[in-house]
Formats: structure tokens, C-alpha cells, sequence
């Protein structure tokens, strides 16, 4: 077995079921001691999903993703409803927060937070972190999601983050159950487009950064990315 | 043996019981999982304590707070 805390991987354009069913086998894995805590780094097809937020109105225009052959997917993590399609970077991070005894889900959700307000800064957007709701703003429109789920503290689920991708699919839904949520993207942001290779590189630095500085058990061990 | 919330998952103030995996008056064993709980960004599977038979489930659906009372489990 890999001997660092953490492995990030990256598998390039996958289907949800497809990247879903893989983190759940490491989370299982973990579990069982037979693998590392693991980091996938991923684009998805065009997909809704809807978490299981049960507060939320996750009310959306089902003649608009019907009419385009996107399919809508009932998740298990928690949040409302989002979108996904190529062009935005997807980051499941399936963690034993328990061997790094931090057994703490809002502090989890901080760090997903930190990791994506930091990584756009280094892609050139001041983005910020609001009080009373998740996920990482520019200005007033939401530019990072997060909807996570955890099994004996291993984590599933994570975090997207709008790159290059085009905001319309979000103006035909309530983005998170709420109603009123104005999307962007990094290139909306900054008027161009941003290698999505490069963003990888930039997030997989970032990530490792804030995670060993949040966590500090990880520093030991150390982080390894296998980005292609 | 009564479970409060705060017995089952540690650190959250409340939750939403989305959904139970076991029924009443079954037996469930050490380790098990046996609940579903939501919070507004994070779902958990919660394991079963301690072996026995599980009662007073509180429904599903419900807002629990960390000190609620959402099962007994009798050995």
C-alpha cells in the first residue's frame, strides 16, 4: 500500500455513476485498511444532481435539461440541487479524517472552502467565503459548490468549481435549493479562459498546501499527486 | 440503551434523520449501519453503538438537536 496520507488522482472526463461507484470502492477500501485516502480530480458529463438537503426548495426547468438529454441524478451527499459538465473541476476527496483526528465536518467543509478561495486567487480571482452560507463567491455569484457525505469519517462526495464552463444550465434551477443565486465561472471572472490542465495544477497545489497546513498529521507523511 | 445525536456523530449541532436502514424492534448488530442523517451540506451513515434490538426510532424526516433522544437499542 502507497505510504503517503494522501494520493491525488486524476481521471480526466467520467460519467457521475462512474466516479461515484470508484470513490465509493476507496471509501470502502480505507475502511477496510486496504488503501490510502485518495483525492480524484475529474470532469463530469453534463449531469443534475439533486442532495439531500432536506430544506431546500430544489425546484428546476425539467423541458430544459429534459430537451437536452441531461439526465437528473438523486444523490446521497448532502446540499440541494447543482449541475455539472465539462469545463468544471470536480474534486472528491475520499479522506480518513479520523487517522488525521479531525473528526469535524465544518471544519472539513472549511477546508474545501479555503482550497478553492486560495486556488482561484492563484488563478487570478480575488473569490471569498461568506458567513452564513458555504460555498466560495465572487462578489454575490456563486462560483464553488460543495456537498459532501462521510462514512465512519471517511469522506465522500466534495467540492466543483465553475472554470471555463458556461453558467446557463444554473440560471434553470435553484442552485443549492435556493432561489436567486447568480452563477459565474473563472473565465466569466477574468474575461478568458483558463487551461483546464493548468487549473488541475494550480488546485492540486493548493490542495495539498492547505490540507497539511489544516491538518497537520498529514505533513509527516506528505501528499502525492499523480495529476496526467 | 437510549442514543442521543450527539452519541451518534460527533460535532453536529443538528440533523435531519433522511432515512433508516433498519426496522423497528429488529436486531441489529455492533457496527451496523442502521441510520441516514443530513445536514445542510453533508450526509452521514451512522453505525449502531452497541448490538441488540432497536426502538422508538424517531421518524424519518425529523429534525433532531445533539441532545435529542432518536433511538434505544436493548440488548
Amino acid at each position: 500500500m502507497n505510504d503517503k496520507a494522501i494520493r491525488i488522482v486524476d481521471i480526466g472526463l467520467t460519467g457521475y455513476w462512474d466516479a461515484i461507484n470508484k470513490q465509493k470502492v476507496i471509501q470502502r477500501e480505507i475502511i477496510d485498511g486496504r488503501s490510502v485516502s485518495t483525492v480524484l480530480f475529474l470532469e463530469h458529463e453534463p449531469v443534475v444532481t439533486i442532495g439531500r438537503d432536506m430544506l431546500v426548495d430544489n425546484a428546476f426547468n425539467a423541458e430544459y435539461f429534459k430537451g437536452r438529454g441531461i439526465p437528473i441524478i438523486r444523490s446521497n451527499r448532502g446540499g440541494g440541487i447543482t449541475f455539472h459538465a465539462p469545463g468544471q473541476l470536480v474534486i472528491y476527496p475520499t479522506i480518513d479524517l479520523g487517522r488525521f483526528c479531525r473528526k469535524d465536518v465544518a471544519f472539513f467543509i472549511d477546508t474545501l472552502e479555503i482550497v478553492a478561495k486560495e486556488a482561484l486567487l492563484s488563478l487570478g480571482l480575488k473569490a471569498k467565503r461568506k458567513v452564513a452560507e458555504r460555498g466560495v463567491w465572487a462578489k454575490d455569484r456563486k462560483i464553488a459548490f460543495i456537498g459532501v457525505g462521510f462514512r465512519r469519517w471517511v469522506t465522500l462526495h466534495g467540492m466543483s468549481i465553475n472554470i471555463n464552463n458556461s453558467n446557463e444550465a444554473f440560471a434553470n434551477m435553484n442552485v443549492c435549493g435556493q432561489k436567486d443565486i447568480t452563477v459565474t465561472s473563472l473565465c466569466d471572472e477574468i474575461g478568458e479562459k483558463v487551461s483546464m490542465e493548468y487549473a488541475k495544477r494550480v488546485f492540486c497545489r493548493i490542495f495539498k498546501e492547505v490540507f497539511i497546513r489544516r491538518y497537520p498529521l498529514m505533513k509527516g507523511e506528505g501528499i502525492e499527486a499523480a495529476l496526467v | 440503551m437510549k442514543l442521543r445525536l450527539c452519541d451518534l456523530a460527533d460535532n453536529i449541532e443538528s440533523a435531519h434523520i433522511a432515512e433508516w436502514k433498519v426496522a423497528e424492534a429488529s436486531e441489529v448488530a455492533e457496527g451496523q449501519e442502521i441510520l441516514e442523517l443530513v445536514t445542510d451540506k453533508a450526509s452521514f451513515a451512522v453505525n449502531a453503538p452497541t448490538g441488540g434490538l432497536i426502538f422508538k426510532k424517531v421518524k424519518d424526516g425529523t429534525q433532531v438537536s445533539k441532545d435529542e433522544i432518536i433511538c434505544s437499542i436493548k440488548k
